[in-house]
């Protein structure tokens, strides 16, 4: 757990690295709360940084797909790690695009 | 647990166990799976057993080898994989009944080797977390990976032992729209190597025998 937390404060530190990246990306600690949140998230949730950080990630979007909520929670309590694609015509999380 | 309260479980044990996560596992799949793609899913188990590479050709088609499988690694006390198997045939029918693609070809797109790979992901969560419920211990899984291969080489890749290891292989019925076939999930090395009774048993429904 201690090396975790060592990762996670790495993680942290190096978040502006995650913000050039042209995807989302969101990183939860064991809690379910949100500790990174790049710029690309922002840009397409149209939620801050400030908001999502120390957010329970369940609570930042509650109408969360059953689909990917299993997920989430197979994850952070199983280790199961899954693959959601939108192929199968869901919605993972309501992002838009800025025209 | 003590170690000394630790008992070897015999292989009839391990099927019952198998037998009750697999009945679970399903049927919390093709719940999911039903209410995200188009189709109504049914699953039915029609054959749990141990097995070894030479019962290969009687488990499996040999006229019709080629496989899609959505493979799984699993890390912790015991490492090993388990997949989710099905002919190539059987794999397009499935997919793009999910899909509901009208198109009949056997091939699948890359958008739909994606949708296989989430299927296959599904329904193996569902087993692993039955798994890791009733037997209470700690694993990991890396991403699944899509192979398409023959099974022969297949088994032969993911069992890097000697060739007569056996792995515990579950056949299920699917019915799917107007389609009915057979798609397998195969366990190499961690349940074969599980030594302990289960724990949490009492956690999922009993079945009739």
């Amino acid at each position: 757990m201690q090396n975790m937390s060592r990762q996670l404060d790495t993680l942290m530190r190096d978040s502006t690295l995650f913000d050039v990246i042209n995807s989302g990306l969101i990183v939860l600690n064991h809690k379910g709360e949100v500790v990174i949140w790049n710029k690309w998230m922002v840009q397409h949730s149209f939620i801050d940084t400030n908001k999502a950080l120390k957010q329970s990630f369940l609570q930042l979007f509650p109408e969360l797909t059953k689909r990917l909520q299993t997920a989430v929670s197979n994850a952070l309590s199983l280790h199961l790690s899954s693959i959601i694609s939108a192929r199968l015509g869901q919605s993972v999380l309501p992002l838009y695009r800025n025209e | 647990m003590s170690r000394h309260l630790q008992a070897n479980i015999s292989d009839k044990q391990k099927q019952k166990i198998l037998y009750q996560m697999t009945e679970l596992a399903l049927l919390e799949s093709a719940s999911l799976i039903s209410s995200l793609g188009h189709n109504q899913v049914k699953f039915t188990v029609d054959l749990i057993g141990l097995k070894n590479k030479n019962d290969l050709d009687k488990l499996f088609n040999p006229d019709h080898p080629d496989m899609f499988a959505v493979c799984h690694q699993v890390e912790g006390p015991c490492t090993g994989h388990i997949i989710f198997l099905l002919e190539e045939k059987s794999a397009s029918i499935f997919t793009k009944a999910v899909l509901n693609k009208k198109d009949q070809m056997l091939k699948l797109s890359e958008m739909e080797e994606e949708a296989l790979v989430e299927l296959g992901n599904i329904i193996v969560n569902n087993f692993l977390s039955n798994y890791v419920h009733i037997l209470d211990e700690s694993i990991s899984t890396d991403i699944p990976i899509l192979k398409q291969q023959k099974y022969a080489p297949l088994v032969d890749e993911l069992n890097n032992e000697p060739v007569d290891k056996e792995f515990y292989i579950v056949r299920f019925a699917v019915e799917i729209a107007t389609y009915n076939f057979f798609a397998h999930i195969l366990w190499f090395d961690h349940f074969c190597q599980l030594d302990r009774e289960p724990t949490g048993l009492h956690k999922i429904v009993p079945i009739q025998e």
